[in-house]
């Protein structure tokens, strides 16, 4: 649901189809969501990763620099291919702490 | 003794011989300001140089001591800060442009309670931007290694580790959320601990991760360690997550030999393939001292270690762009490209992943208590390779593999401690036949600062290393 809630943008009007999508979402039910939500997602796939990181800064907020882009798109990429590895963890039972209890070893 | 003398002494000594009048405050003060103007320039360690306060700081311990006033084991030692502590009208920079204008109204605890023990701040030390690494062009000069000017001193409490084996201050504090503090320590064979999260205050500490950062003392030697970390550490009710606990006097196991101690070689980083021969070499030769010293030496598991890397970065870099969002925002063109790709990068990662980070540093934790209760010190390489050149660190990444190679390996050493909110602790354990330092880390469990400098303490007295001094600073 996140990018529905977005104006037109880079990445929405790239879909060509913003207006009618945006539409459907709000008229037609959870099923329509979800097929918007596979047209956007679609529409990313299709985005250079360059454009693609663009895009995710400016709905998180952050502004890039024009020639820093790629850059900032490797370390993204770099980031997240990294992060992937723990995927590989049984983390189900588990409950994030920020800060631990004070105990011995 | 000479003025010429008095930089080479330990902090503890030089407290010594100010209590027993062999040299005055201000002849110590005067002789550091003297290295300092004479190799600061090449070196780069400061970012501000407080002469005239420091000059005026001693001048009133001088009448002090000659009052036969009380002076504890730190009276008139002049230290440097990592320039991330807030200092009370004084500029502090967290080495960053954004922050060129900062003068803190308030000092931070550590700094406070640094005065509280009479010690005598020399000045504030440079730093990565606003206590990252990478920096590409740092606005007040690179730090340079003084082992070696062509190689990093580590990051980031940079101008600590450079001050401190140039012999620029008696003792520094610096800061630690990965290995900061230790990472330096090792490249430049001086002592660096990262103490148990929340027993030093972090208040007026500039934050670079809210739940990783912890104040590191730095020293040339354990003792000066240990009375520093008693200086600073304690409850504060001004940051909330400090412990209450009592704080000990952390020298009580000196002198000890170490029968009894139970000490575990991480076999996950032991056996690391990108580990540096001599480096590797190094670590075991220091395990066998500690054996020879009465300790039983075992070998420990601890899988998880592997991903720490990356766990550590999913967390402190994540975190860091959100202490940081305000900068992001509004300011970013005024930081160091290198910080502001790695912040901006970090910004985008979604909650879930740093979630799952999180969870993943809980079950390190896990894995970390679990070998703790096999052995009481654990033992590792405090970097898997001696310090690397400058141009190494700061050259553009050149796709996603370099990154990895160059951002995510090396953080697995020190970060593991950071994650798991444990005490470790940085020793110089030798040098490359180039005669570059290499550190040895010390890690232990919640609050056991007192074993860790002690068993820290036991190998350097067996040990030559910390005696050595860098090539052209003997002045």
């Amino acid at each position: 649901m996140l990018y529905a809630r977005y104006p037109p943008s880079s990445l929405t009007r790239s879909l060509g189809s913003f207006d009618a999508a945006e539409s459907r979402v709000y008229h037609s039910g959870l099923g329509i969501v979800h097929r918007y939500m596979l047209t956007v997602q679609e529409g990313i796939m299709a985005l250079s990763k360059a454009e693609w990181c663009r895009e995710l800064a400016r709905l998180v907020g952050i502004p890039l620099m024009e020639g820093e882009v790629a850059e900032v798109a490797e370390r993204f990429e770099s980031l997240m291919r990294e992060l992937e590895r723990l995927t590989q963890l049984d983390l189900a039972h588990i409950q994030p702490v920020l800060v631990f209890p004070e105990e011995e070893a | 003794m000479t003025r010429h003398e008095i930089p080479w002494l330990s902090a503890a000594e030089t407290a010594v011989a100010i209590k027993m009048k062999q040299v005055s405050p201000v002849e110590v003060v005067q002789a550091y300001l003297d290295r300092i103007e004479r190799f600061d320039g090449q070196l780069h360690a400061y970012i501000t140089i407080m002469r005239d306060a420091a000059l005026a700081a001693a001048r009133q311990a001088e009448q002090t001591v000659l009052r036969g006033g009380d002076v504890g084991p730190l009276f008139g030692v002049p230290m440097a800060v990592k320039d991330q502590f807030w200092t009370r009208g004084i500029l502090t920079t967290n080495g960053s442009r954004v922050y060129r204008d900062f003068v803190p109204d308030a000092d931070a605890t550590v700094i406070a309670r640094l005065q509280q023990a009479g010690t005598i701040l020399l000045g504030k030390l440079n730093l990565s931007e606003l206590a990252m690494g990478g920096t590409q062009e740092p606005p007040w000069g690179i730090p340079r290694n003084p082992w070696d000017l062509e190689r990093t001193p580590g990051e980031s409490s940079s101008g600590s580790g450079v001050a401190l084996a140039a012999h620029l201050c008696a003792a520094s504090v610096g800061e630690d959320t990965g290995g900061s503090g230790r990472g330096p320590a090792s490249y430049c064979s001086a002592v660096g601990l990262r103490p148990t999260f929340t027993r030093v205050s972090r208040y007026g500490m500039t934050p670079m991760c809210w739940y990783l950062d912890t104040a590191a003392p730095m020293t040339k030697t354990v003792q000066d360690c240990a009375l520093v970390l008693g200086a600073i550490a304690g409850y504060d009710p001004r940051d909330p997550f400090t412990s209450r606990r009592p704080v000990p006097d952390y020298t009580t196991r000196f002198g000890r030999d170490l029968r009894g101690v139970r000490i575990g070689l991480i076999r996950e980083l032991d056996e690391d393939a990108g580990m540096h021969p001599e480096v590797k070499q190094a670590v075991h030769k220091a395990v066998e001292v500690l054996r020879q010293q009465g300790a039983e030496v075992h070998e420990v598991s601890i899988p998880l270690v592997a991903l720490a890397g990356a766990i550590f970065v999913g967390v402190a870099d994540t975190e860091g762009a959100g202490a940081r969002d305000d900068i992001l925002r509004t300011r970013a063109a005024e930081l160091d490209r290198a910080s502001r790709t790695r912040l901006q990068a970090a910004a985008l990662v979604p909650a879930k992943v740093y979630n799952r980070a999180l969870k993943a540093r809980v079950l390190l934790r896990q894995q970390f208590l679990e070998a703790l209760r096999q052995v009481d010190v654990l033992v590792s390489a405090t970097a898997p390779a001696p310090p690397p050149k400058h141009t190494a660190l700061t050259a553009p990444f050149v796709d996603a593999d370099d990154v990895r190679s160059r951002f995510f390996f090396r953080r697995a050493y020190t970060g593991c401690y950071a994650l798991t909110a444990l005490p470790a602790i940085s020793i110089p354990c030798g040098f490359t036949t180039d005669n570059l330092p290499i550190g040895l880390q010390l890690g232990a469990g919640p609050f056991a600062e007192e074993l860790l400098l002690g068993v820290a303490h036991a190998y350097e007295q067996a040990t030559p290393w910390h005696t050595r001094r860098a090539p052209g600073i003997e002045g």
